[in-house]
């Protein structure tokens, strides 16, 4: 859906480049909605095809345990099937969650889980949420045309860099998504006409405001479903605040026998490429094929907002904490891609910034990188970075022109320095 | 037409139905492009070629049964006939008369993809 509303800025930009594209051109969700949901349904049945080919038996029943080595599994039906095993990996991930104290919370709204299932377009929306998934739905929305507010009860992007963070939801509101700073919904009505009205308190004044709107979303954070577990029975040990399973550096639970991988485990990157990566080493390691441990540091990861945020390793404020801020430096530019050029598109968002050490030869601490194609970016920068690039290394590498990634290996101007990080010329 | 098949006694019926024709089985889903994309053609062709027999599976309805004919993508045509092998002797047997006993549930061709060309001439060849 992201590549959906990417696709309506292309086509707005069209006739700069001599397209005779007739504006505005319109949206049909329904159509979008059914291929993104066509294209699901045909990785769900990819997986289950691979797991038949590698003769894996797969058990389409809920679980819960009845002891450490046994597996009560319910189906649909009602038929419950024991099992036991040698080795038990939980990967039951997390679900959006619902703000059950707030009135009318969970009749009216949808989450995630639900906004790419909708056969209609979800109209006029209210984002609850500042996390990645309230930021990426809002801006999508946005971008195929939609009236869209985000709610926000303090900072955007919480554990992300914050003045990356920052220029994200500024990019957005220059695109046209409406932003409630400081605010908390209190409740949401259902009117006769069918659309919603919601009241929240806003922190800053004090008053309380009303609005209506076709949908509400909320997108204030994730818990993983382990109650319908049973964990007790088994004896497996959880942090009661956030429900998630506590785990060793070999995914193993407080039963040896018994591993928790993915966002169901404390202290892991809400990733599903770590994830997967982490359950690869745990078969292997439980194969006796290798003794290697999964390593959860300089994970690269990618926003999808509307403009792009890539990123790997520290955060600026992570690194002064850790290292002092005289002992860091930062090296940024502000950027623009050719593609806005022609366009004539703000770019007064596109920014790049490395985090390194002081100290010669610099090692790179930390990239962060705010624009178009952000992901495909970061993706090679995350090799050099995870095997100790240092900054040095950076400049020794030669750009690609014209590209925006080039800009990161001539990044030249520091924080510190205080001069104008505004790239120029060619 | 175009008959649905649900499970393996359906196809097993199918089948023995057939007697000495053709049998094309589509493998298919719901959420296939292509698959939408050819249906009117296999449509087109079970009303054109009489004496083949047309039958369609959903992959998702019919789990076990795609899983069987090992379906690994979508669409899948496979092709049945009474004799195992297309070779001179047995098409002078198909000549003469229905010969063979029970039926064949072993497919003697397969390929994927969405090709209604591909399909069409292979079914020409041997029906």
């Amino acid at each position: 859906m992201h590549q959906a509303a990417l696709l309506g800025g292309m086509i707005r930009d069209a006739p700069h480049y001599g397209w005779d594209v007739a504006q505005p051109v319109q949206h049909d969700w329904k159509k979008m909605a059914e291929a993104v949901q066509n294209h699901v349904k045909s990785l769900n049945w990819g997986h289950r095809v691979q797991l038949q080919d590698r003769k894996v038996k797969y058990f389409n029943i809920k679980a819960s345990f009845v002891n450490e080595h046994t597996i009560s599994g319910v189906t649909k039906g009602g038929k419950e099937t024991l099992l036991s095993a040698e080795h038990i990996v939980i990967a039951t991930g997390g679900r959006p969650k619902y703000p059950t104290h707030i009135e009318g919370a969970l009749e009216y709204g949808i989450t995630s889980d639900d906004i790419f299932w909708l056969k209609d377009s979800p109209g006029k929306t209210l984002v609850v949420g500042a996390s990645y998934v309230a930021l990426e739905c809002a801006g999508f929305l946005t971008g195929l045309g939609l009236d869209t507010t985000v709610m926000m009860r303090s900072i955007p992007l919480r554990g992300f860099d914050q003045q990356m963070s920052s220029l994200v939801t500024e990019y957005m509101a220059s695109q046209g998504t409406h932003f409630l700073k400081h605010c908390i919904p209190s409740r949401v009505q259902k009117l006769p006409d069918g659309q919603l009205q919601v009241t929240w308190e806003d922190l800053t004044s004090g008053i309380e405001n009303v609005g209506t709107f076709d949908t509400v979303l909320w997108a204030i954070g994730r818990i993983p479903e382990t109650r319908s577990l049973n964990l007790e029975n088994a004896g497996i040990n959880t942090n009661p605040n956030s429900q998630k399973i506590l785990v060793d550096a070999q995914e193993a639970t407080s039963v040896p026998h018994i591993y928790a991988i993915g966002d169901v485990a404390e202290g892991r990157p809400e990733l599903t490429p770590t994830a997967i990566m982490a359950g690869k080493l745990l078969a292997q390691r439980l194969c006796g094929q290798s003794s290697d441990v999964m390593d959860y540091s300089n994970v690269p990861t990618t926003i999808f907002t509307p403009l792009e945020y890539g990123c790997v390793g520290l955060s600026e404020e992570e690194a002064i904490a850790h290292y002092g801020e005289e002992h860091v430096e930062v090296y940024h530019a502000y950027y623009k891609p050719l593609e806005f050029t022609v366009a004539e598109r703000d770019a007064s968002q596109c920014y790049i910034k490395m985090v390194c050490l002081r100290k010669p030869p610099q090692l790179v601490l930390g990239l962060h990188l705010l624009g178009p194609n952000a992901g495909e970016v970061t993706q090679g920068f995350a090799l050099g970075i995870k095997f100790g690039a240092s900054y040095k290394q950076v400049m020794q590498t030669v750009g690609i022109h014209p590209t925006c990634a080039e800009e990161v290996v001539k990044l030249r101007i520091s924080k510190r320095s205080g001069l104008d990080p505004t790239v120029t010329g060619c | 037409m175009v008959q649905i098949i649900k499970d393996k006694d359906e196809l097993k019926t199918f089948l023995k139905a057939a007697g000495c024709k053709l049998v094309v089985v589509e493998f298919s889903a719901k959420w296939c492009g292509p698959c939408k994309r050819i249906y009117p053609l296999i449509r087109a062709m079970s009303l054109q070629y009489g004496n083949v027999m047309f039958a369609n599976v959903d992959v998702d309805d019919s789990k076990e049964l795609a899983q069987e004919y090992h379906i690994n993508s979508v669409p899948t045509f496979q092709m049945f006939k009474q004799t195992q092998k297309v070779t001179l002797f047995s098409r002078l047997k198909r000549a003469t008369c229905c010969y063979g006993n029970g039926f064949v549930s072993e497919p003697i061709f397969e390929f994927c993809g969405a090709d209604a060309q591909k399909l069409e001439a292979k079914i020409q060849e041997l029906m």
